[in-house]
């Protein structure tokens, strides 16, 4: 549902670089516009809830909140715009999640 | 929000650089298959036609998250903007929560969600009930069903709505019964996937809108 940072992008909007594989969904044809992969993003500090400023986040800022194995996390979409930023991979109450919106 | 576990192996996710239908296209780095970021599906390479497993996540206030969650732990990064305020409090008619049950999908937008407060509902065979946080501009999806049938809701203002069985008053932000013969049961959350109404429209064209009329849901245009 993130789709804003691609129309800055439209100038280098064409499709290649793609290898074709048999048996894919016809329907699938992506478009290629930035043509490097942002590295995945694996490291990152994190705070308790109790101490976190407003630096960070502020209570009317919108958050994406997670419960799993009974522990909770936030992430604050201030810190997800931006393609570099889309997805987190972390990992929470013993299960390996990727944190997207 | 998914679980990133395939066949045993953690996967790590990038950003492809990729589109398709408006929507993110993912790669993970273990083996490089594409994944359709909305539909959390693998695209094309080894995983092609694997679905992630969703986690149920809420898109809501820091205010509200911490006060349902003291213990939480945040996501400390640099800011990437300066201020992300609620977009969905300042023009609800352009998200939609999507609903995905039973083969069947369903969205609720949340102008509808925002003027009804409570909507109980059958999607796939079944019961759900959608509830909307006027305060934090947050739609959530519960399960109707308990071990006894099926509960409808409406609401009974204050953030609790009431169901129509037994009169008992539940937290519409948590699912939790507060007072009546049911105080202290609590109904599961399922997921719902907050989304621009447009893009959800693209990947769902046959998806069924709550409260639409025959005629196509119309978004503004202006979300570009």
């Amino acid at each position: 549902m993130r789709t804003n940072w691609i129309f800055a992008a439209v100038g280098v909007v064409f499709c290649s670089g793609v290898s074709d594989v048999v048996a894919e969904d016809p329907n699938f044809k992506p478009r290629v516009v930035i043509k490097k992969a942002f590295p995945a993003i694996k490291e990152f500090d994190l705070q308790a809830g109790a101490k976190v400023g407003e630096k960070v986040v502020r209570d009317q800022e919108l958050v994406l909140g997670v419960v799993v194995g009974g522990e909770a996390r936030a992430y604050p979409i201030n810190q997800l715009t931006g393609p570099r930023r889309e997805i987190i991979n972390d990992r929470l109450g013993g299960v390996a999640i990727a944190a997207t919106w | 929000m998914y679980a990133a576990e395939v066949e045993g192996e953690r996967l790590n996710f990038v950003v492809s650089g990729m589109l398709w239908r408006r929507s993110l296209v993912m790669k993970d780095e273990e083996t490089g298959t594409l994944w359709s970021h909305l539909l959390g599906k693998g695209m094309r390479g080894e995983h092609e036609g694997v679905l992630l497993e969703v986690l149920p996540s809420s898109l809501t206030d820091w205010k509200t998250w911490k006060a349902q969650h003291p213990e939480t732990t945040v996501l400390a990064m640099s800011r990437t903007a300066r201020e992300f305020v609620t977009e969905m409090q300042k023009a609800p008619g352009r998200f939609v929560l999507g609903v995905r049950e039973g083969g069947v999908v369903k969205a609720y937008p949340y102008d509808v969600l925002k003027e009804k407060v409570v909507v109980s509902d059958w999607v796939g065979g079944k019961a759900i009930v959608v509830t909307y946080e006027a305060a934090a501009a947050t739609a959530r999806v519960f399960s109707a069903e308990v071990a006894w049938g099926v509960l409808t809701f409406e609401d009974a203002g204050g953030g609790l709505i009431k169901d129509t069985g037994t009169g008992s008053l539940w937290d519409l932000a948590t699912g939790e019964c507060r007072s009546g013969e049911l105080k202290g049961k609590r109904l599961k959350e399922s997921v719902g996937i907050p989304s621009f109404g447009k893009a959800w429209e693209v990947f769902y064209p046959e998806g069924e809108e709550y409260g639409g009329d025959d005629k196509k849901p119309k978004y503004p245009k202006n979300d570009e």
